[in-house]
């Protein structure tokens, strides 16, 4: 056994995850939790702390345990920003509490009791007095429901890691694929004539012809070669609906007839989808629509212009993530997970896990090697994490990390760790077609690892 | 009553200008102050007897003014909005500098109705003018929020200021109104359930813009109980104007990923005469009953009358009931006499199409006892930003003459 796990604490644990769920920070309105949690990595010892500007007031917080340069670095990744809370939620709001083994609280389960785990491994890490090779990054970042805002500005502002762990809820199953997510915009558009002259002037409701498009995208299905692992996807719904009129949707005079209306989709690709294959399939659709209508209109916009009012949906397309069976990586995790849990962990899909989107298809998109690997699991609010699940995760993550950068290159090696692709070409052109340079990055990864 | 000397008071420059003084000011419903100011203005500098500002809301006052009688006669009212209807996608740049062209004034909401409240407003200074005896009073009343279902008119009946007669000079191009529809607006709340697009075949969900889609189809076909009446085809009827859905209540746009679980549909529809408030809103309840029979998931909630303004939609916080004056009432003949002794041709008289198919504040005086009907200088354009010169001189001479034939 490593000598960090032994310096994780139950207690500590579950107390920051607690500490951190209680402060409100949902997406745009991170910088409380990001300025939390970058003091508790100062006070834990964390050898260089900083916090990096997305936007104007909303920073990610970055942690580092520094290492000589010898070994790989490693970077922990979770997301700061929490799900809206929907109906039926009645419990109190930022009020934590610890219940029957679990810590409960608004965003414990997406991912603050992970986002804990990984500052907490850290620590130990540093209390374990391990001489690091390569450096540990534990990343806070802003803006993950948005599209991964805070993680795209992480990787364009600072060197890649050789590694990445994002701990997403997996209930500590080592996911190594998850979904592509692509979120975007049909606008509907119509004419507007008040309610008293539809006898003399030509209306077209945009509303009406809205409706049209939602039941067809409800049943749309996407063209594509199923994935052995994930049969689930691909999916495609519509999430939100506002129409009124002008493109300002006004909504304060439905006397006249609704001249803009406009669906936010969500789209679930799979690893080996293209964005390209989705694009045509929903344009189809609606020519089909158009086809049987002439009065149907449309335009799509994807990925909207970031935050777009009043849609704030996300900025980016995600990157799906399939990492290579029997990567290295993956074995030295499920060797600690099996050494401390008792039990070697799952490997693979994880379901509904993998048809989520997570920062790990942009760090994988650019040829850092990861998965995720987290204490929580999925539930209707995304409210909890077993106590018992917390510990032994964060004991995990500080023994992979001790592992990892406590080692040199040499030691590790390397050319075994090379990014490799599942699925050569059907993996690569999905990653190309997403636009992720993946390519120029892979190189870049490379050149580091030689 | 000397007719000729109510006709020489007026001057129709002076009613250009006011129309146009109006038409400067941009008043959207709930931003009316300024132009109810200036409204209040110009009724003092025309040396009425009384001009109050009645507050409808905090900081929205009514534009009250009176010109007494000695109370023998009857009471008659001039009652136009000052609020605006908003401008759709392909209106352009709006001209907030009223323009003369063709014979016309073009400016944002000079159609609905700012040129029909200069004309009124000039049609009363011209009976003062005229040197006669008012024995009834005049009363100007430059409401806000007609839009908004009528919350001005109707806040002022409620405050006692209820009038014998009144001419609403809603958009008739000069023709005789005394039927209109009434209006209901009211937001059906659709209920979902939530979860997360990749539980969605694991967790029991209902998407409620899914739901939606199928109350529209509903809707778009309730059958209201009415009377059908040969000159009013289009009645009842029911737009579909807004809609909004995501997650909650509060419609959080931003998480597509999650099943939407609530999604609100806000409808207008028109009443035919004789169409009440409660036979309305029991048909659409059974038409919505019936689809939620047929499918348990389909959860819904009428908001009716909508809490006024309820964010983010400010329908109508009103019902605005219909108007129906026999046509035969002496309100109704005096317009049209008058009419045809002014212009050598008669107007037409009860229907007129589309102005019949709006709602008006008319309704809400007639709900009252009050006798009214409307007959007013605009036509039906599709922006309601333009009037005939010609007509808004004749509407200005009729007004005056009618009420002169009442009050004097």
């Amino acid at each position: 056994m490593m000598r960090a796990a032994k310096h994780v604490d139950r207690g500590e644990v579950a107390d920051l995850a607690c500490r951190l769920a209680d402060i409100p920070s949902f997406s745009g309105e991170e910088e409380a939790a990001a300025r939390f949690i970058a003091e508790q990595m100062t006070s834990l010892g964390y050898d260089e702390v900083r916090l990096e500007e997305v936007e104007p007031g909303r920073p990610n917080a970055i942690g580092i345990i520094k290492g000589e340069g010898s070994g790989p670095s490693l970077m922990f990744n979770g997301h700061l920003d929490v799900d809206p809370i929907p109906m039926g939620y009645d419990r109190p709001l930022w009020q934590s509490t610890i219940e029957e083994g679990n810590v409960v609280g608004v965003g414990v389960g997406n991912m603050k009791g992970a986002d804990a785990a990984m500052v907490m491994a850290g620590a130990a890490l540093k209390r374990s007095g391990t001489r690091m090779r390569g450096d540990l990054v534990v990343a806070c970042v802003i803006g993950e429901l948005q599209g991964g805002i805070g993680t795209v500005h992480l990787l364009d502002n600072n060197p890649l890691p050789d590694l990445a762990i994002v701990p997403e809820p997996t209930n500590l199953q080592i996911r190594t694929l998850h979904a592509g997510v692509l979120e975007l915009l049909v606008t509907i558009r119509g004419k507007s004539v008040w309610i008293g002259q539809l006898r003399q002037r030509k209306a077209v409701n945009a509303i009406e012809k809205a409706m049209t498009a939602v039941r067809a995208i409800q049943s749309l299905e996407l063209s594509h070669v199923p994935h052995p692992d994930l049969p689930g996807l691909p999916r495609v719904h519509v999430g939100a609906i506002l129409g009124g009129l002008t493109d300002e949707y006004h909504l304060w005079r439905p006397a006249f007839i609704a001249d803009c209306c406009t669906l936010a989709l969500d789209v679930r690709l799979h690893p080996r989808m293209t964005i390209d294959g989705v694009m045509r399939d929903l344009r189809n659709c609606l020519d089909r629509i158009a086809q049987d209508d002439p009065d149907f209109q449309y335009e799509i916009e994807v990925p909207p212009a970031p935050y777009r009012k009043p849609w704030k949906a996300m900025a980016h397309y995600m990157p799906p993530l399939e990492l290579a069976r029997g990567h290295p990586l993956i074995e030295v995790t499920a060797k600690h997970h099996a050494l401390l849990a008792g039990t070697p962990p799952e490997i693979g899909m994880h379901i509904p896990g993998s048809h989520a989107g997570a920062d790990s298809g942009h760090l994988f998109s650019r040829g850092v090697p990861c998965f995720n690997y987290g204490p929580s699991q999925h539930s209707r609010f995304y409210n909890t994490v077993p106590l018992a699940k917390l510990e032994l995760g964060t004991r995990v993550l500080a023994s992979v990390a001790e592992d990892i950068c406590g080692q040199t290159w040499e030691e590790l090696d390397f050319e075994r760790w090379r990014l490799k692709v599942d699925d050569g070409s059907g993996g690569r052109a999905s990653l190309e077609a997403a636009g992720a340079g993946h390519a120029k990055t892979k190189n870049h990864s490379d050149a580091r690892l030689h | 009553m000397d007719e000729n000397a109510i006709i020489r008071s007026i001057d129709d420059a002076e009613t250009i200008a006011l129309c146009k003084d109006l038409a400067r000011i941009p008043s959207f419903p709930g931003r009316e102050t300024e132009c109810a100011l200036e409204f209040a203005k110009q009724l003092r500098s025309l040396d009425f007897d009384e001009v109050t500002l009645q507050e409808v809301e905090p900081g929205r006052p009514n534009v009250i003014g009176v010109l007494k009688g000695d109370g023998s006669g009857p009471s008659f009212m001039l009652n136009g909005h000052l609020d605006t209807d908003p401008l759709p996608a392909d209106y352009g740049e709006p001209h907030w500098a009223p323009i003369e062209r063709d014979g016309k004034i073009i400016g944002v909401g000079v159609g609905n109705m700012k040129a029909a409240d200069a004309a009124m407003v000039m049609a009363a200074a011209a009976v003062k003018r005229s040197g006669q005896k008012l024995r009834g009073d005049i009363i100007v009343a430059g409401v806000v929020g007609e839009i908004q279902g009528g919350i001005g008119t109707r806040h002022m009946l409620e405050q006692g200021l209820v009038p014998d007669l009144a001419i609403v000079p809603e958009p008739t191009a000069c023709n005789v109104r005394t039927i209109h529809a009434g209006v209901l607006e009211c937001l059906i709340h659709i209920f979902g359930k939530t979860a997360w697009i990749g539980n969605r075949d694991l967790l029991d969900n209902v998407n409620a813009i899914e739901q939606a889609a199928n109350a529209i189809e509903v809707l778009k076909a309730v059958s209201f109980r009415h009377q059908p009446h040969d000159e009013l085809p289009g009645l009842p009827a029911i737009a579909i104007g807004g809609i909004i859905g995501g997650l909650t209540p509060e419609y959080m746009l931003w998480r597509p990923a999650m099943v939407p679980d609530y999604c609100t549909i806000e409808i207008d529809i028109r009443l035919a005469p004789g169409m009440t408030f409660e036979s309305t809103v029991e048909d659409l309840r059974a038409a919505l009953d019936r689809l939620a029979a047929s499918d348990p998931a389909f959860r819904y909630e009428i908001a009716l009358p909508p809490a006024p303004y309820a964010a983010p939609f400010h329908a109508m916080g009103l019902f605005m009931p219909p108007n129906d004056l026999p046509v035969a009432h002496p309100l109704a003949q005096a317009c049209k006499r008058w009419h045809e002794r002014l212009t050598g041709s008669e107007p037409q008289l009860g229907v007129f199409i589309p102005g019949s198919y709006a709602g008006a504040d008319s309704g809400h005086l007639a709900s009252y006892g009050v006798k009214c009907l409307n007959y007013g200088p605009s036509g039906h354009s599709r922006f309601y930003d333009e009037c005939d010169v010609e007509l808004l001189a004749l509407s200005t001479r009729v007004m005056a003459l009618v009420t002169g034939e009442f009050v004097l």
